[in-house]
């Protein structure tokens, strides 16, 4: 972990943190945004994957103490990790629900209304996959029972 | 630390009308704990900027590992405290539109704190002393197990209540700025206005007075008002805080009337700063103990 952390100072790339830190802000902005499609969630997908190459490229100046470049470098790993989950589910999920509004799949579609989209590192690669829902606990499904009537 | 003032500003040409705004240029100090220096950066000026953005630029383009501390760029955390042109402020709170660009704008750390690393102090002292601050202590309840307090009394607080412990006041106070032996046994303003706060809560029952005057310092000040002056929760510390507990100190420990009203009637003298002392969080941190002997009823 610590050496994964360090490696940054010996990486002769060329990248620099800040840099992919805005292309990944403007990609995620663009084309996981409010209004999804998926020939543009299609296209953010092979962006990621660009800019997880340039992240790991990252070349860190200065030293280990209050090293603002060196920490965005380590952050942009999780920023790409999170936008993958996003961008993924985002496309698996066909329709429109809640806060996730899809152009080419409007209104809700019942095949997807018990299933989360869970997505998970498998040898390297995002795997995105369904699966049921966790069931309602008891306490919580009566209080939507009252709320009914 | 000493901060070396650097080269002696360069004066830009005059830009040719109608030309783009001329760059701006900014030094900002660069180096840890062993030194440093004050290093010049060019920027083009972009409209509604303040000095955290511009900051934040130079990061972003120029100077990946400047370290700069800073959250919500909305003045309310109180973390991006610096020296602007040698005046302690937040750079989040002061508009590029308020300095002069034709020379170039000096950010340095505070001085008053040691340096991490660039723009970064290590303002700990600050909480040392908030641990040496005897806590809250209500009374008992009202008989329906409510407490009561009449609104003006709250109001008071509120004021106090504002502070963002940016600790530009700290860094500011002469008495800690130019004299780093004071630090053990001056509290400061930020922590004057706490004390004051717990000293006019009208529920809390403990006496602060003698254990302000021993160990917390308050006659270093000299009410000179830097504090109030640079405070960006624009809290009047030295005239709402710091000489209402002044006065209460003379009244309880200087007024000769006060003594022997108190000697004529047996009320009790202000409580021991030893007893005080009992209720801070830091009982294991004390401050070296006061040189002078505490003193006895109106001595």
């Amino acid at each position: 972990m610590t050496r994964h952390a360090t490696s940054y100072f010996d990486n002769e790339g060329t990248e620099d943190a800040y840099a992919v830190h805005r292309a990944l802000q403007e990609t995620m902005q663009a084309l996981v945004g409010i209004i999804r499609v998926e020939s543009e969630l299609l296209e953010a997908k092979e962006r990621l994957a660009e800019l997880a190459e340039r992240a790991s490229k990252c070349a860190v100046e200065g030293n280990l103490q209050f090293n603002p470049g060196w920490h965005l470098a380590l952050d942009l790993e999780s920023m790409l990790a999170v936008s993958n989950c996003t961008t993924l589910s985002a496309i698996e999920r066909r329709e429109s629900r809640g806060g996730h509004t899809r152009d080419d799949y409007p209104g809700f579609r019942p095949e997807f209304e018990n299933v989360n989209m869970i997505t998970r590192l498998v040898d390297g690669e995002y795997v995105v996959a369904q699966e049921p829902k966790p069931q309602m606990p008891d306490e919580l499904a009566r209080l939507f029972e009252e709320g009914a009537h | 630390m000493a901060i070396d003032t650097g080269s002696a500003p360069t004066t830009a040409p005059e830009p040719p009308s109608g030309a783009p705004p001329q760059d701006l240029v900014m030094r900002l100090w660069r180096g840890d704990a062993s030194g440093g220096r004050f290093q010049e950066y060019r920027v083009a000026p972009q409209e509604g900027e303040v000095v955290l953005d511009v900051v934040h630029r130079i990061q972003a383009t120029q100077a990946p590992d400047l370290a700069v501390r800073w959250n919500c760029k909305a003045g309310k955390c109180g973390s991006c405290s610096a020296e602007i042109n040698g005046r302690p402020a937040l750079m989040c709170m002061t508009r590029m539109s308020t300095l002069a660009t034709d020379q170039p704008v000096t950010v340095s750390p505070m001085r008053a704190f040691p340096i991490m690393r660039d723009l970064v102090t290590d303002v700990s002292y600050n909480f040392e002393v908030a641990k040496l601050i005897p806590a809250f202590k209500p009374g008992p309840r009202d008989p329906d197990g409510l407490y009561r307090m009449a609104q003006v009394d709250i109001d008071r607080g509120q004021e106090f209540h504002k502070c963002i412990e940016c600790f530009l006041c700290q860094n500011v106070c002469h008495v800690i700025r130019d004299h780093e032996e004071n630090k053990p046994r001056y509290a400061g303003p930020r922590f004057f206005v706490r004390l004051a706060e717990l000293e006019m809560h009208p529920l809390d029952t403990l006496d602060r007075r003698d254990y302000i005057h021993q160990d917390m310092g308050i006659g270093y000040c000299n009410i000179t008002k830097c504090c109030t002056e640079v405070c960006p929760e624009d809290i009047h510390i030295t005239d709402n805080a710091i000489i209402p507990l002044k006065e209460r100190i003379v009244d309880s420990h200087y007024d000769p009337v006060a003594w022997l009203g108190r000697k004529i009637t047996g009320r009790p003298a202000p409580l021991r700063a030893s007893e005080a002392r009992k209720h801070t969080g830091a009982a294991h941190a004390q401050p070296p103990a006061a040189a002078t002997p505490e003193p006895g009823d109106g001595a």
